[in-house]
């Protein structure tokens, strides 16, 4: 199959073999040659190409294919430039004129080995790009086409069992999330309109790839207007929605309750008081390491308490919780924060801790968490009770089974073996 | 050599009135440059295409024609080329010419 490119000639486009661009080149060449210095030659130009491109039969939609033999048809139709502009100078024609070509010169040589030279590198040039194209397209198809997937099991699929055990514990159940921060109503028109606004891009990267790859046409103009139009249409009912929900989030308070052991530890034992295991919930959803569930029928949530164990800079042991809560209000940031229930206690030198803290049934989540501070004299020894584990409140341990601690250099090390 | 003669001295004497045929059929109506040619091609003054149009610049430049655009039924629009009043002028000029040239041919060939 012969290699075509795409040219303009008088404003009209046209599809044409390599051979034929290039002698249909070289004519033009000459003709500009003939007629640029003269009066009125650009005109004169402008005029035999608009010629040309009706006897290629242009305007019409797609462009036509031009050939060599249409070329060769052209020139025999409209003459060489030699024949005729003698005419318009008004010269009288030599009964032998020394001809505009001589293959035989050495500028002619020369210029046919330079363009040789030119035609290799231009199709050095092509394949090259070629090459980067594909590269690209490929590149720009798999990232496109994996986010794609990924994202589309993120928004649509997330709460189904399969797609839960492969994102657990990082992301699992977007509705159930989206529910706890957004009003009901909403939860659905808001995934919807970000699953357009994330999923538009993606396939479009995905699209440009497999364009790039296949060397597919330009899809319409409509079809790209539509599709950019649907996207602004979704991040700007996105942004809107949210932010009118972040308002409901604008203050947040503390109530905070914090103890100091006075008998000396060298030892401190966490133990769970109230423990998950004893929770009745039937939905579950977590982001970054934060779960909560979800009891349907009451509409009751319980959430994960954040456990945070340091040095302390004095001999003294000290526990703080605090319960945070949000709201449009001050006043309603602490009341929500109050409302969130959380039990613990110190029993001599054990510190016992709820798995979860829970809000009234039927409360938004509003923003409500538990954070427990420890500060622990250098040296003092923290060990779980048998069954408990640091995880179970955010505790990031290298040895998730872990249960001795020591705190060394003012931060919590991890203790190997029994 | 004598037909190669013969034919190089035609082709003078058809370059030599191209411009008065042209300016003659416009005189007949405006044209467009393909209607030109077409009319040119078959009282076989012109060979080639690409003759007519450094011609027809010229006499624009020159002011003879003039030309106005129209639209086309397929493609970009098109130029028609009209005589000028000068144009006019020069024609009947030109016609005159033409009359003295033949008449003077003929008396040359009738002496003979």
């Amino acid at each position: 199959m012969k290699k075509t490119t795409s040219i303009h000639l008088a404003g009209q486009l046209f599809s044409i073999d390599e051979e034929a661009c290039r002698i249909l080149a070289d004519y033009l060449e000459h003709v500009a040659a003939r007629f640029r210095n003269e009066p009125g030659g650009e005109e004169t130009i402008t005029d035999i190409e608009t010629r040309i491109a009706e006897i290629f039969g242009g305007g019409q939609e797609p462009p036509l294919l031009v050939s060599r033999d249409m070329v060769q048809r052209m020139i025999e139709v409209m003459g060489a430039p030699e024949e005729y502009a003698a005419a318009a100078e008004g010269e009288v024609e030599p009964a032998e004129r020394k001809p505009l070509y001589d293959p035989r010169a050495l500028r002619a040589r020369a210029g046919k080995t330079l363009a040789g030279g030119w035609h290799v590198i231009r199709i050095l040039m092509a394949a090259l790009l070629r090459i980067l194209a594909v590269l690209l397209g490929t590149m720009l198809t798999i990232f496109g086409f994996l986010s794609l997937f990924i994202f589309t099991l993120i928004f649509f699929f997330n709460h189904s069992p399969m797609v839960t055990g492969i994102m657990e514990p990082n992301l699992v159940n977007t509705p159930m999330l989206l529910e706890m921060v957004l009003n009901p109503p909403l939860v659905r028109p808001v995934l919807l309109l970000t699953a357009l606004a994330v999923l538009i891009p993606l396939a479009v990267m995905t699209y440009i790839g497999v364009k790039l790859i296949f060397r597919l046409g330009a899809i319409s103009k409509l079809v790209k207007v539509l599709v950019f139009v649907v996207w602004i249409a979704a991040v700007c009912g996105t942004v809107v929605l949210i932010s009118l929900q972040v308002s409901a989030y604008g203050h947040h308070a503390r109530v905070v309750e914090k103890v100091q052991v006075r008998a000396p530890l060298k030892t401190l034992w966490i133990a769970p008081l109230h423990k998950l295991s004893g929770v009745a919930f039937d939905d579950m959803a977590a982001v970054d390491g934060y779960t909560f569930r979800r009891q349907s029928a009451t509409g009751q949530l319980f959430g994960t308490a954040e456990l945070d164990i340091y040095g302390s800079d004095t001999s003294a042991a000290w526990i703080s919780v605090e319960k945070m809560g949000r709201s449009n209000s001050a006043e309603g940031a602490r009341s929500n924060a109050r409302k969130v229930d959380y039990h613990w206690k110190i029993s001599r030198d054990t510190l016992y801790l709820d798995e979860y803290f829970s809000l009234p049934a039927g409360a938004p989540w509003n923003g409500s968490s538990i954070d427990i501070d420890v500060w622990l004299p250098e040296g003092t020894m923290v060990r779980l009770v048998p069954g408990a584990v640091l995880s179970t409140w955010h505790v990031r341990c290298e040895d998730p089974a872990a249960t001795r601690f020591r705190i060394r250099a003012g931060s919590l090390e991890e203790l190997t073996g029994q | 050599m004598a037909a190669m003669n013969t034919e190089n001295t035609k082709a003078q004497m058809r370059k030599g009135i191209l411009e008065y045929c042209i300016l003659g059929l416009l005189l007949r109506s405006s044209a467009y440059a393909v209607d030109i040619i077409n009319e040119l091609r078959k009282a076989e003054v012109i060979v080639v295409e690409g003759t007519l149009y450094p011609l027809l610049t010229r006499l624009k430049n020159a002011g003879l024609l003039s030309y106005r655009w129209e639209e086309s039924p397929q493609g970009p629009p098109r130029k028609y080329y009209e005589l000028t009043g000068p144009g006019r002028s020069y024609l009947a000029e030109l016609d005159q010419a033409w009359e003295e040239l033949v008449d003077s041919v003929q008396q040359i060939r009738a002496k003979k």
